[in-house]
């Protein structure tokens, strides 16, 4: 007979040690952006902008059947941009933190089926949000095919700071995430996968503090700054394809393609490859660059500073959401650590790290580096 | 309709190979083999969802948290 879920969670409390033992990893990740077209400004200012975050993931095999899974992460964000919301600068930059915290639970059922629940909880403090996700995957023909689907929820508040930096109240956005995936090996070297995603968001979905500068006027010579308006809905499509071959002992190639459509107008292709080559080590060794490219036609409501006259229903400056391409280059490593090390290396697991670049063709620069340390319990 | 006709193209070609059996996987035990991404990678996903209007509907982050700066 099943376990009810207070039941495992006691049982993983006070029963005897796991099967599997507990894996707890540790990222850094750090990101540093810069640019000339922030919407905090109209699409005129500096994009300037850091964040540092560090997250803990534990993940704890609790029998042969039941997994939990708990992260908790911090994102302290450092802002030129922001800091020019109220009409008075007040410092050079704005910093900003954002807490979460996910726990997942995951079930073993009927030998080839798993069932995966989980909920979430993150703060900053003009943003909070609670999510929930259900997940199930069945592998088939010797686990020579596994189909999931997948459901996360997401209820968010807003607190609307507005571009003068005053609070005009809250508002709230849903999200609900729709996924479905099968992945196929198809050769004794050869694994591909085909996901369907669907998004579909309701409720405020502009940024408060974000402007929009209108054409000048008799009365604005230099142009009204008022506050983006995006609609209160927007449906979002994507089809991915991943296909990942080996070529040699040495040799891995991962390959992979999305497109995207929406009904804000944008439509987009993205190509990612990456190539990896295993170094003569003891342990598993793997050493890979990383390109990435990426194309999207701008959104109906997006217009560059001075173009709208304010008659519009929806405009916005904000060029993430304009016509754009971007190309990302990196460097990736990766070690698994197959033979027991000794003294403070010993319970390590893992380690991984990527340094990305990512420019795009709007002049917006940005550098990525995440570092990622799995210990065994 | 022609969107799911490709959709179903596909699905059809991943599903039409023969099985592998499961000592003739070895290879696809790897590391870079899995299809899932590295953690490493889910927080350049993540980044790129605030840069790009055209991510979502991927796997990625799609609410849960602003990072609209």
């Amino acid at each position: 007979m099943a376990k009810s879920v207070p039941a495992v969670l006691l049982l993983a409390l006070f029963a005897a040690p796991p099967a599997s033992g507990i894996d707890v990893d540790f990222l850094l990740n750090y990101y540093d952006q810069d640019g000339e077209n922030s919407p905090v400004t109209g699409g005129i200012g500096t994009e300037d902008l850091q964040v540092v975050a560090p997250v803990f993931v534990i993940d704890w095999a609790v029998s042969d059947d039941w997994n939990l899974s708990f992260d908790l992460g911090v994102d302290g964000i450092t802002s030129a941009s922001t800091d020019n919301m109220d009409t008075e600068v007040s410092s050079a930059s704005r910093q900003d933190t954002r807490a979460y915290t996910t726990v997942t639970a995951s079930r073993r059922w009927r030998e080839n089926q798993t069932w995966r629940f989980g909920a979430s909880l993150s703060n900053e403090y003009d943003y909070s949000s609670l999510g929930g996700n259900v997940g199930w995957s069945i592998d088939l023909d010797q686990r020579n095919t596994t189909l999931a689907l997948g459901l996360r929820f997401f209820s968010d508040t807003i607190d609307l700071y507005d571009i003068d930096g005053v609070n005009q109240g809250d508002d709230d956005r849903q999200t609900v995430d729709l996924s479905l995936s099968l992945t196929r090996v198809l050769g004794p070297r050869t694994v591909g996968s085909v996901e369907i995603g669907y998004t579909g968001q309701s409720g405020f979905l502009s940024t408060p503090f974000h402007e929009v500068i209108l054409a000048p006027t008799p009365d604005f010579p230099e142009g009204e700054h008022v506050t983006e308006r995006l609609p209160d809905s927007r449906t979002r499509m994507g089809v991915g394809l991943t296909l990942n071959h080996t070529f040699s002992k040495r040799i891995v190639q991962r390959l992979s393609y999305r497109y995207y459509d929406d009904d804000w107008g944008i439509a987009a292709h993205t190509v990612e490859a990456e190539t990896h080559f295993r170094l003569p080590a003891r342990n598993e060794v793997w050493i890979y660059p990383i390109l990435r490219f990426h194309t999207q036609s701008g959104s109906d409501y997006f217009g560059l500073p001075g173009t709208f006259t304010g008659d519009e229903p929806f405009i916005t400056a904000d060029r993430d959401l304009s016509e754009l391409t971007s190309e990302k280059i990196g460097l990736g490593l990766r070690v698994a650590f197959r033979h027991k090390q000794t003294g403070f290396l010993s319970k390590l697991r893992s380690f991984e790290s990527r340094i990305a670049s990512y420019s795009r063709d709007d002049g917006l620069d940005a550098l990525s580096v995440s570092l990622a340390f799995g210990w065994r319990f | 309709m022609k969107r799911m006709r490709v959709v179903f193209l596909l699905v059809l070609l991943t599903t039409g190979c023969a099985s592998v059996e499961p000592w003739q996987k070895g290879d696809l035990a790897t590391g870079p083999m899995q299809v899932e991404d590295d953690s490493c990678h889910r927080f350049e996903r993540n980044i790129e969802v605030y840069r790009e209007g055209a991510v979502g509907a991927n796997g990625g982050k799609s609410g849960g948290g602003c990072g609209c700066t």
